[in-house]
């Protein structure tokens, strides 16, 4: 035996097993052993992905420029109030209805501009910023990655949609007597199904540009699709044609205004429009506004879908 | 998870706001026709008018006012009798500096005129009512106090002298009925020199009545002009539908015509302003809706939107070209009541065929005449206030109470929950809006795209977390 040998031999003798024994007694159950591990429900997952959106909103110029709308609204209401401004633009009835149709009429513009802003650039940033890069190879879906940021959208257009609707029935609670609450509920319900439509619209057109524009959308929902909806029944004299073409979800706001009531000025294409070419050009939007909920929702479903499938497909 | 507590609790809130609306919808939409009571008011589903029928023409009138002027000479030998000074005249330097007739008359104090006359008085400040009128040719008439030209006031006979319009280029004339061209627009107001049995120089204002000429050529008696007032009016033309009627206004701001066109089965209503300028240029322009809408022969004019008051109002049918007092009527109505009406809805009217020829309901867009037991139906771009309009017919002299009943489909009376209405808006507001803050709690701020969130979701593997602290 070599003298290394004879060293090592020496060595091995006062190696001492500190193995705790005790953790040797531990259940399954407290030691996790039975415990399977997944990943969260796409529930979960989309909650987590609105939410991460909503914070990204706090710091977005959507959420400023949307407080400013909402707090304007009773400064410009009491600033007119008496002047002939007010008699031009607010409509005198002792209807609440109509009282709060004046103070809306800016809402068809406002709903396209803020979707514009909240959705047009949503996806596109992510790309940009290839924080999409790092976000999608998480253990999550792409539809629920995709739904978190539509809905965290929707609910804040829609939040500033029925905030501006609950400002308008408290300005004018105290100047009228007659309220016809139901009518007032429907036409929320079209105003927040047109801003389905028009953020899911923005949405998907953001999925598909390479920077986000605000300006697209914009014009695309407020000129292009009412114009084109417009001109149309001019060349078609068809009743049924000009029909089709007044439930065009583009015209989602001007119908949830007319349930309310008439107003000299609403500030959309069409109120704008017909101002200018009136008796020229026979068009009016569609009256009914359960017909105009369910082609918003049909059409802003479609529109999901497709930027979805875009998503979807994308090489990340 | 505080967050999902509160979100599932204003959830809860809203359904079940929800469902109170749908089911208060539901209790309010009973099957069939239903009389129901639009307006709220006690009288339930009855409804009553007043409504009132003016006159087929009008004149002016101003019987028993009176202001005083006195001429140089009566003055000068007031004052060489010692009854009255130059004073009594600088006494009050707003009369004389107003000279109301020419300048040879001056308007003396109240309480001179008081000691002299003994009649009643009116300050300038008090002048008879002006009238605007535009350039033209009017012709004026001059009805005296009583039918033989002469009026007795504290015994002394008052003789007619001279009645004309105030204006200072106007002729003046000794009876009956003159005519007057009017070349600057302005001001006038019409007055009647009389001078009593003692030569005082007094002037009244009288009964006149006045028609412009070039609106009214196949007219010489001028009673289809009337004045009316911040109301609103229905005009009938007689004939069979007239393919282009004219109903003109004149007010201090402008001249309104009311034209019907009839060109491709459609009814155009148009709103067209003669305004004269300061040098006597006249341009046409759209109005404000002062015109409304025509309907079986009746065109509605809702004065409450002219901008100014007395307006005058005369009425003809130009393709009748002549015309007689039955061809032109002028009657102004009152809205019974009002209701809101939705952008579609069913409604038929009862009352008293004996006394009214329709009703009518009318929003800014829209006017319907309704015969009584007929159904309508109602479909408007808009949701709408409607005033409801009774047309007498044209026999109707009683003026009493008129009743109507109101059946309905598609109308329901106001409910009044508008707070209900707020507080869900408000909810969704704080709903949205309380995401947005709690979002912002959650996460720290500055974090890019939330990487570390979506990490999050996987931090509960320990599988990961093990090889993490095993490297």
């Amino acid at each position: 035996m070599s003298r290394k040998e004879k060293k090592a031999k020496k060595v091995k003798k006062t190696i001492v097993d500190s193995y705790d024994e005790s953790s040797r007694d531990l259940t399954d159950h407290q030691a996790h052993r039975d415990v399977v591990y997944a990943l969260p429900s796409k529930m979960s997952q989309t909650m987590q992905c609105y939410f991460v959106q909503m914070k990204r909103y706090t710091r977005q110029r959507v959420m400023v420029l949307s407080s400013v709308l909402l707090i304007l609204m009773p400064v410009i209401y009491y600033a007119i109030k008496g002047t002939y401004i007010q008699e031009w633009l607010l409509p005198t009835s002792a209807v609440t209805n109509i009282a709060i149709a004046g103070i809306l009429s800016f809402m068809p513009i406002l709903i396209v501009l803020l979707s514009c802003i909240a959705c047009g650039s949503i996806l596109s940033q992510e790309f940009n910023e290839r924080t999409a890069f790092l976000s999608l190879p998480l253990p999550m879906s792409r539809s629920s990655f995709y739904m978190g940021k539509f809905l965290a959208a929707f609910t804040l257009v829609g939040g500033i949609v029925a905030a501006a609707y609950g400002i308008a029935m408290l300005l004018t609670m105290t100047g009228t007597d007659r309220t016809y609450t139901w009518d007032l509920f429907r036409s929320l319900m079209v105003s927040l199904c047109f801003v389905f439509f028009c953020c899911s619209t923005t949405y998907m057109l953001s999925t598909k540009l390479k920077r986000g524009s605000t300006m697209l959308p914009f014009i695309l929902l407020f000129i292009v699709l009412p114009l084109i909806a417009e001109i149309v029944p001019v060349f078609f004299k068809m009743d049924v044609i000009s029909k089709i073409l007044g439930y065009l979800p583009c015209f989602g706001a001007d119908v949830a205004l007319n349930m309310l009531g008439y107003t000299n000025v609403v500030i959309s294409f069409n109120g704008i429009f017909s101002n200018f070419v009136s008796g020229l050009i026979d068009f009016s939007v569609g009256g009914n506004p359960i017909i105009m909920s369910i082609v918003c929702i049909l059409s802003g479903a479609l529109f999901l879908f497709l930027g979805y499938y875009v998503v979807k497909r994308r090489d990340v | 998870m505080k967050s999902r507590f509160i979100s599932l609790v204003l959830v809860l809130v809203m359904c079940s706001c929800a469902l109170f609306v749908i089911s208060s919808d539901d209790s309010a939409a009973d099957e069939g026709m239903k009389e129901i009571k639009i307006y709220s008011d006690n009288s339930g589903v009855s409804y009553t008018a007043n409504p009132i029928v003016y006159p087929y023409s009008y004149s002016y009138s101003d019987h028993g006012d009176y202001f005083f002027s006195i001429s140089p000479e009566q003055l000068a030998k007031d004052i060489i009798a010692g009854t009255k000074s130059f004073s009594d005249v600088e006494s009050d330097p707003a009369h004389v500096a107003d000279p109301i007739y020419n300048e040879s008359y001056y308007v003396l104090s109240k309480g001179l005129v008081d000691q002299r006359y003994g009649v009643p008085f009116i300050k300038l400040s008090e002048k008879p009512e002006t009238i605007y009128i535009p350039p033209g040719t009017y012709s004026i008439t001059c009805e005296p106090l009583n039918d033989d030209a002469e009026s007795t006031i504290d015994g002394k006979s008052i003789y007619l002298y001279q009645f004309g319009m105030e204006n200072y280029n106007a002729p003046y004339f000794d009876k009956g009925k003159g005519t007057v061209k009017v070349n600057v627009s302005g001001s006038y107001y019409f007055c009647i020199k009389y001078y009593d049995s003692d030569r005082d120089w007094t002037k009244l204002s009288l009964k006149y009545s006045i028609s412009p000429l070039v609106d009214l050529p196949a007219v010489t008696d001028f009673e289809n002009t009337m004045t009316v007032g911040l109301n609103k009016y229905w005009v009938k033309f007689a004939g069979n539908d007239p393919l282009t009627g004219r109903v003109s206004t004149y007010s201090h701001e402008s001249t309104y015509y009311f034209i019907r066109d009839s060109d491709d089965e459609k009814q155009f209503v148009k709103n067209i302003v003669e305004k004269n300028k300061a040098d006597g240029s006249a341009y046409y322009k759209d109005l404000p809706q002062v015109f409304g809408e025509y309907v079986n022969g009746y065109v509605l004019v809702d004065m409450t939107k002219s901008n100014s008051s007395p307006n005058y109002m005369s009425a003809y049918d130009s393709e009748l070209g002549t015309y007689s007092d039955s061809d032109v009527t002028i009657t102004k109505y009152n809205a019974t009541s009002s209701f809101y009406g939705p952008q579609s809805f069913s409604i038929a009217v009862d009352f008293d065929t004996s006394k009214y020829n329709a009703v009518v309901i009318k929003s800014n867009n829209l006017a319907i005449w309704m015969e009584a037991g007929k159904l309508y139906s109602v479909n408007s771009t808009y949701s709408n206030d409607y005033d409801i309009f009774l047309v007498p017919s044209s026999e109707t002299e009683d003026l009493t109470l008129a009743e109507i009943k109101v059946y309905s489909e598609g109308l329901s009376p106001p409910d009044n929950n508008g707070t209900v209405f707020a507080v869900v808006c408000i909810l969704l507001c704080v709903f949205a809006f309380g995401i947005l803050i709690n979002s912002g709690r959650r996460t720290k701020w500055g974090e890019s795209a939330g990487l570390e969130e979506l990490a999050s979701v996987s931090e509960d593997v320990p599988a990961e977390e093990s090889v993490e602290k095993e490297e």
